[in-house]
């Protein structure tokens, strides 16, 4: 057998990797691309000029999400200053800056985009290997010519191939949020389509990791869950930290522990894309250290495949 | 063509297979019988590269096991029972496996569909198979690309009896080197040129079949009579000839060691009972093993 057959074989595999992993895709295809929607259509409600409401910050915070920390200061300096219009009766009309809007759609329709992402991959990922030990499935592989390196790498890259009409989507969606409603010449579509790569080969590969692990697809599904769900709640901290900040200033003044907590939640991918699209001048960076994560993640994951018993 | 030399495996504290060794000369059905438990799988998965030995050498056409990759090129493994994804058709699987081995000529899928039986129901979905037809498909996809060695664990386990004459067939015709595992032993009668019983994971004889049917008597004869009182009597006539004679339910079996001791013995018998009816059978594996089994329990003791 040459290499030649061996790539061929190999590409069969993918596409049969593929096609069975795209079949109960579908439903999960339809919840993202409406939610998506709806969250993204939502900021269109609102009104967005560059002149709006733009005072002098009366506060000013220093940690955790740069989106959270510019909502709760534009909202804070927006009722401070409409105040005495609103106690003589009048009702002063709320517009955004455009950099608001921005936010808003960091917070919303972004992080929602990625975590129902990152849940999907890491799903399909950790069961891939997981439901075949269980399902005695695997040696149909595994007894080829194929080796378990590119088996591994086969299902890792058809699981991150069916990730990418999301990703495509998401990309759209940001496109026509930025270039309808945001009268900026910045347009974040870039970057979250770039975020949104690293973030789905970190969680394939995660989610591999704990598919080879795990003998069962429901054990793997579990912790993986867990993994997002724990991922989920560090991004939604570092979100909140401001709010945190806030109220802490009332009462004491707490930087370092305002500084672990912060670090605490960098450990979260999503995290990292937020201060990624906040900071696009990082995006770089963020994306090739969530690219070496994978990579190691991967790594690992093959090595113990190599090195593990299968029953069929 | 397969070499196994002080092989050893363990599962935690089950030592599954115990300096087994084994050789399959080129060509030759070898089959590998023992009770559940005894190692048989666990060496087939060993050779078709599924699990790693703890200690031992294992060649195959010169070639260690080390090279997963070029070992798996030269055979083709049929699991105890195999399981598909149930939305896969066996074309489908069949021709993945193919793809896997860099065929991409259809008629060869086609061909090995048909082989196996199967061409009425190759696009159907697996959930809807029998466990024979599955047995069959594993089958296709291990001889699609036409393996030096094949490695089955207990093919016939589940073949209705079309698919289990054909295979038996194909296993009697083909220069294959086929190592074949199976618990019904009766099963592997016809089929093995020689034979290894194992005994937890250690092998308790290792022989050309030939030469295990000659250590225990080539044939066998069973004598049903009109009565059953006649038994004790028949028992008494035939032992003076020094045959083995046993009895089973309400028969009675003969060993012997020649083919020629034949007509003497039923003379003898026909003269001691009524015999109702006389039946020539050949000694199975079965046999074979148990009393493999029992010499090797009595050294042990």
């Amino acid at each position: 057998m040459k290499l030649r057959d061996f790539l061929i074989g190999f590409l069969f595999m993918l596409l049969y990797e593929i096609k069975r992993t795209v079949k109960s895709s579908i439903f999960s295809y339809l919840w993202f691309f409406v939610l998506v929607f709806i969250a993204t259509y939502a900021l269109f409600a609102e009104t967005y000029v560059l002149s709006g409401n733009t005072e002098e910050p009366l506060m000013t915070l220093e940690y955790g999400s740069e989106a959270m920390r510019m909502i709760i200061i534009f909202s804070y300096t927006f009722i401070v200053s409409s105040s005495e219009a609103v106690l003589t009766g009048e009702v002063t009309d709320i517009a955004f800056p455009p950099e608001i809007g921005v936010m808003f759609f960091i917070i919303v329709p972004m992080i929602l985009g990625l975590i129902m992402m990152g849940r999907f991959i890491m799903k399909k990922a950790s069961v891939s290997i997981a439901k075949e030990k269980e399902k005695k499935t695997l040696f149909i592989t595994v007894s080829s010519p194929q080796t378990r390196p590119s088996i591994y790498l086969g299902k890792f890259i058809a699981v991150f191939i069916i990730s990418l009409p999301m990703i495509i989507y998401f990309y759209i969606i940001t496109n026509w949020a930025f270039n309808s409603i945001f009268p900026l010449e910045a347009n974040l579509s870039g970057v979250v389509f770039k975020t949104a790569i690293a973030t789905v080969m970190l969680i394939t590969s995660i989610g591999m990791l704990v598919s080879v692990l795990w003998n069962t697809e429901e054990k793997a599904t579990k912790f993986g869950g867990k993994i997002v769900t724990l991922m989920v709640a560090l991004t939604s901290l570092w979100i909140f930290i401001p709010v945190i900040e806030l109220i802490l200033n009332l009462t004491n003044n707490s930087t370092f522990f305002l500084l672990v907590l912060e670090k605490i939640t960098y450990l979260s991918p999503f995290t990292i894309d937020l201060i990624a699209a906040t900071n696009p001048g990082l995006l770089a960076g963020v994306f090739n250290v969530q690219l070496i994560a994978a990579i190691i993640f991967l790594v690992i994951g093959i090595v113990i495949f190599i090195r593990q018993d299968l029953e069929y | 063509m397969i070499a196994i030399k002080n092989l050893n495996k363990r599962f935690g504290k089950i030592h599954a297979l115990r300096n087994l060794n084994l050789d399959v000369k080129k060509g030759t059905v070898h089959g590998l019988i023992g009770p559940e438990a005894s190692g048989k799988s666990t060496v087939l998965r060993i050779l078709a590269t599924l699990m790693k030995p703890d200690s031992g050498e294992v060649i195959i056409n010169d070639i260690p096991i080390k090279k997963g990759w070029e070992i798996r090129k030269l055979v083709g493994y049929v699991p105890k029972t195999p399981h598909f994804p149930p939305d896969s058709t066996a074309r489908e699987l069949v021709t993945l496996t193919a793809s896997l081995h860099g065929i991409r000529d259809e008629s060869i899928v086609y061909h090995i569909i048909k082989q196996r039986g199967l061409e009425s129901v190759a696009d159907q979905t697996i959930s809807r198979y029998s466990v024979s037809m599955k047995k069959n498909v594993a089958i296709a996809m291990a001889l699609v690309h036409n393996p030096l060695v094949l490695l089955l664990d207990e093919p016939m386990t589940g073949l209705d009896p079309v698919s289990l004459k054909s295979l038996k067939k194909l296993l009697s015709s083909t220069n294959k080197t086929i190592l074949i595992t199976d618990k019904d032993f009766n099963n592997l009668e016809g089929i093995c040129d020689s034979v290894t019983v194992l005994r937890n994971g250690s092998t308790v004889i290792n022989d050309e079949l030939t030469s295990i049917r000659k250590k225990i008597g080539k044939i066998a004869l069973e004598l049903k009579l009109y009565d059953v009182k006649q038994i004790q009597k028949l028992i008494f006539e035939l032992e003076k000839e020094s045959v083995n004679v046993t009895v089973g339910g309400e028969s009675v079996f003969i060993k012997f060691n020649s083919e020629s001791e034949i007509p003497h013995i039923i003379r003898v018998a026909a003269n001691a009972a009524d015999i109702k009816e006389a039946k020539s059978m050949k000694i199975t594996i079965d046999e074979i093993f148990g009393t493999f089994h029992e010499e090797a329990i009595n050294e042990v003791a």
